[in-house]
């Protein structure tokens, strides 16, 4: 009998321990939903429903049943694939659509900022580490620890300030153009960058990028400030291996020994880090989309929270808490692959 | 042998800071003793405040001033002298669930009208039985005041002033301001109107031409666009401009009461009908089509009403219908309250009421009384995006736009409506506000809907859009103002702000109170303080513009705050229980007396 392979395994292990996390995280955020005041079918009719009006509706949307029935009613749901219906922002409809709806410009802001923030961050990195204590460092170590402190939305308005209102080279907010310049292009992935490739039109392309230009660059500023610390600490270290001073005893040039030999190794880490900054990414990007009209899950997010609509925000977090789980699992795996250190 | 060290230089030293140390603490105890002993004395309290708590919402249903109103008018009152305050907050649905369940003795709250009649300001304040928004007033006079008001047109103007009189002496709730209608636009853009009624699409252009496009940016948010669903001023607004009514408002920049006037209907409507005078009948203009280029008959009307009633969405404003005619019957049995003489596709209704009410037509200006084409829509189920009707949902409604796309979240499109009807439906209108070019002006009109107020003043200074639409900040509004690329339009918005007062809750519940706080209040300072240009002093819940409008609050307790009236008043009624000054001199004068 074949036995399993040890990789496997390890999936099928991370897989079974991300179930109670799952339960944890939906167990808290029922709770805390219902422990802080406020009363989302009254905020609905606004103070216009009579009792009457207002308990009918409480009554549709079950939500005048012991909260024990409903929290198991909503774990089940959960396990079974459905989210629920929202309560109020899209009362009625189902929260994956929305959900689906929103994610794909999360989606795509999170790739092009990531893209930002490896690019520089590396950068920056190898730079610092290789010119170790050096003025260079210093201030590449100083924009490391200010990008990474830096509040996201301040960065973000300074930005439309100058680079939107004030010279007006790029749009200051949104995904696209207004919709009578521009046109939506049919979804297909619900990325416009890659739908507008797929209709075949370079213009809207040219334009999404455009409206993604300063939300990335904001975003990804602030999370290469942690890349540029890590890649510096990590460079400096396999600068000082054994490898590398073999590589240089036996007179490979330093240029050739720092990005074909080091760099290679220095970036395997990294790599361990970018799942944990992809949880960084998603919450970053509530306060990126609300800067940038970007219509993203973090904005309804925010909506939701503000409305009351628990089951919104319930789904919400259970699918980010998802996501996080399988970029990380994933991001696990890549590692034992690049990395021949590590064995399943 | 060794030299020992010298100790005794850093112990003068030390000696000298304490030394020094001593004479300073003695200065200070001193002169604050000089300062306390030869102060005159502080006036004794004479009364004893009332202590009220005042709430406000306090994550930004009302913009990001309100908690700087209530810290103001905190202030106001305690200037006074005779009110104690504690300001408290709570969140939109806190709030809305506190008020509701009359646990807010006193709190701010803003109200827009549903529908283009003064008696929307009164109704739902001050009816026995009807919302109450959390003044849980109730009070036989002014039922039958509103009853008189609502049953019957002659005498109008009289009911008002006595209704607004009556509001001003029980004062169970208090207008403070109503906010002023932004838009800033780009100067080539014209026809916009801010109408206090119905912010037309279709008016706006550029250049007073026909306009290919234009662009807007808003931060109001679309929940539905179904006439039986929608129930806010956005939708509302939407609705207005794809769907027709069988009545309108002439258009006003909301500084002239406007005239209802008939938009599908042919005329005014006739009443009483065999004399009776619950009895309406109502014919349509002939030829009328909707956007797809089928008829509007007698039967689009029956089945819209209909629809309201089967749908019955407790959050829509279907209780204003239902509320004049039986919703089983209307649901079941329309033909009993809503009669075609003609039939089905004739032109004329007969709507059958449960009683009397004047202003019948007027509530048949509102958005959720729209004419739908009964041919798209289905009778028992709402529709949000009417994109999703059969061919589109072109041919849903007859209004001079249909909605061409939307995602009902982050934008939407209208497109002209190639039946629609200029000559007939405004041509005649010219006079009174309405553009002497077709409308719609422009062949397509689309508005992003953007997370937050800042992104509107950024769209518009980037020249991004050709217009941005309610919700700035004042702060950007005036930023806006000094930008020589852009005109900025301010008109009367219908929105009034307001405190209530729970008459069932100590102390508001006694009437001097009541008076006392309108004594005291300065709706002047708050609004050149937090506002600027960008809302006015309101004096009655009728704001000026509104039929039978009178500054009553003004003429009853003066411009400015009088402290000495409210002080009086609140004496009168037993409040302030006087705390006997006391003599310090002659206490102590009668104490030795006594002890010798």
């Amino acid at each position: 009998m074949a036995r399993a392979s040890p990789l496997l395994l390890y999936v099928l292990t991370r897989g079974l321990l991300a179930l109670p996390m799952l339960v944890i995280l939906l167990t808290t955020t029922f709770i805390i939903l219902r422990i802080i005041p406020g009363d989302p079918i009254q905020a609905m009719f606004g103070g216009r429903g009579t009792p009457g009006v207002v308990a009918n509706a409480r009554a549709q949307l079950g939500l005048d049943r012991p909260l024990y029935v409903q929290y198991f009613d909503y774990i089940a749901k959960v396990f079974t694939g459905s989210l629920g219906n929202s309560l109020i922002l899209h009362p009625g409809q189902p929260v994956t659509r929305w959900i689906l709806f929103y994610f794909p410009a999360t989606l795509e802001l999170s790739i092009c900022s990531m893209t930002v923030a490896a690019v520089i961050g590396i950068l920056t990195g190898v730079v610092a580490g290789r010119h170790r204590d050096t003025a260079v460092d210093i201030s590449l170590r100083m924009y490391g620890i200010v990008a990474w402190v830096i509040p996201v939305f301040w960065l973000g308005l300074m930005l439309q300030l100058v680079f939107a209102v004030g010279l007006r080279w790029l749009p200051p907010n949104g995904r696209l153009s207004p919709p009578t310049v521009i046109p939506i292009p049919p979804q297909v992935t619900g990325l416009y960058t890659v739908d507008s490739l797929l209709a075949g039109r370079l213009d809207i392309f040219v334009d999404a990028v455009r409206h993604l230009v300063l939300p990335s660059i904001t975003l990804g500023v602030v999370v290469s400030g942690f890349f540029t610390r890590i890649v510096r600490v990590n460079m400096m270290q396999t600068l000082q291996s054994d490898f590398v001073e073999a590589a240089r005893a036996r007179g490979i040039r330093d240029r050739s020994v720092v990005y074909r030999h080091a760099f290679k190794n220095a970036l395997i880490p990294v790599v361990t880090v970018m799942g944990l900054q992809f949880a960084a990414l998603l919450g970053g990007a509530i306060l990126t989309e609300t800067t940038f009209s970007f219509d993203g899950i973090g904005r309804e997010l925010v909506r939701a929270i503000i409305a009351g609509d628990y089951t919104m925000v319930q789904g919400i977090i259970v699918f980010y808490a998802t996501l996080v789980i399988v970029v990380s699992l994933f991001l696990d795996i890549l590692n034992a692959f690049i990395d021949p250190r590590i064995k399943y | 042998m060794e030299s020992q060290p010298v100790e005794k230089k850093p112990e003068n030293r030390k000696m000298l800071y304490a030394v020094v140390a001593v004479i300073v603490v003695v200065v200070l105890v001193a002169s604050a003793a000089v300062v306390i002993l030869t102060a005159p004395p502080a006036p004794p309290a004479s009364v004893k405040p009332v202590a009220i708590e005042l709430w406000y919402n306090d994550d930004g249903h009302y913009g990001d001033t309100e908690a700087t109103v209530a810290v103001l008018l905190k202030a106001q009152l305690e200037r006074s002298g005779v009110f104690q305050v504690t300001l408290r907050h709570s969140a939109w649905r806190t709030y809305v669930g506190q008020f509701s369940a009359n646990q807010l003795p006193f709190f701010l709250l803003g109200w827009f009208p549903d529908f283009a009649d003064s008696d929307n300001y009164v109704t739902p304040f001050l009816r026995t039985g009807f919302q109450s928004l959390g003044t849980n007033y109730s009070n036989p006079q002014m039922d039958s005041l509103i009853d008189n008001e609502t049953g019957a047109t002659q005498g109008r103007l009289q009911t008002f002033g006595a209704i607004q009189n009556l509001t001003a002496h029980d004062v169970p709730v208090l207008p403070l301001w109503m906010t002023r209608a932004v838009a800033v636009r780009e100067p080539d853009v014209t026809g916009v109107v801010l109408d206090p009624f119905l912010f037309r699409y279709y008016f706006i252009g550029k250049n007073n031409t026909a306009t290919t496009t234009l662009t807007m940016s808003t931060t109001d948010r679309i929940t539905s666009l179904d006439p039986a669903v929608e129930y806010d001023l956005f939708p509302g607004t939407i609705v207005g401009n794809i769907f027709d009514t069988l009545y309108t408002t002439a258009p006003t920049d909301g500084t002239v009461v406007p005239a209802t006037i008939p938009l599908l209907a042919s005329g005014t409507p006739v009443n009483p009908v065999g004399g009776d005078p619950k009895v309406w009948e109502i014919s349509l203009k002939p030829g009328l089509k909707f956007a797809d280029g089928s008829n509007i008959t007698a039967q689009d009307v029956q089945f819209s009403f209909q629809r309201l009633a089967r749908i019955n969405n407790p959050e829509s404003a279907v209780f204003y219908v239902t509320g004049l005619m039986d919703r089983n019957v209307l649901a079941n049995t329309p033909d009993q309250v809503i009669s075609m003489p003609d039939g089905p596709n004739g032109l004329r209704v007969q709507f059958h009421l449960n009683k009397t009410y004047a202003i019948f037509s007027n509530l048949l200006t509102f958005s959720t009384t729209s004419i739908l084409n009964h041919r798209v829509f289905p009778l028992n189920t709402s529709v949000d995006n009417p994109t999703t009707l059969p061919g589109g949902g072109i041919g849903a409604g007859s209004g001079p736009y249909y909605v061409q796309s939307t995602d009902l979240a982050t934008s939407i499109v209208f497109a002209a409506n190639p039946n629609y009807n200029f000559k007939t439906m405004w041509e005649q209108y010219a006079s009174v506000g309405a553009p002497s070019i077709p409308v719609p002006v422009s062949q397509t009109f689309s508005i992003s809907i953007k997370a937050a107020a800042a992104a509107l003043r950024q769209d518009i200074q980037a020249h991004v859009v050709n217009l941005v639409y309610r919700s700035l900040n004042p702060p950007d509004v005036a930023a806006l103002q000094q930008d020589s690329t852009l005109d900025v339009d301010l008109g009367n918005s219908p929105q009034i702000r307001y405190l209530v007062f729970n008459v069932g809750l100590a102390p508001v519940n006694n009437v001097a109170v009541r008076q006392a706080v309108a004594y005291s209040v300065n709706r002047s300072e708050i609004v050149n303080i937090v506002f600027g240009s960008l809302a006015q002093p309101l004096w009655s819940m009728v704001p000026p513009g509104w039929f039978g409008h009178t500054d009553v609050f003004q003429t009853t307790y003066g411009s400015a705050p009088n402290f000495a009236q409210a002080k009086a008043i609140l004496l009168q009624a037993g409040f302030l229980s006087y705390i006997q000054p006391v003599n310090l001199a002659t206490a102590v004068t009668v104490a030795r007396r006594t002890g010798d």
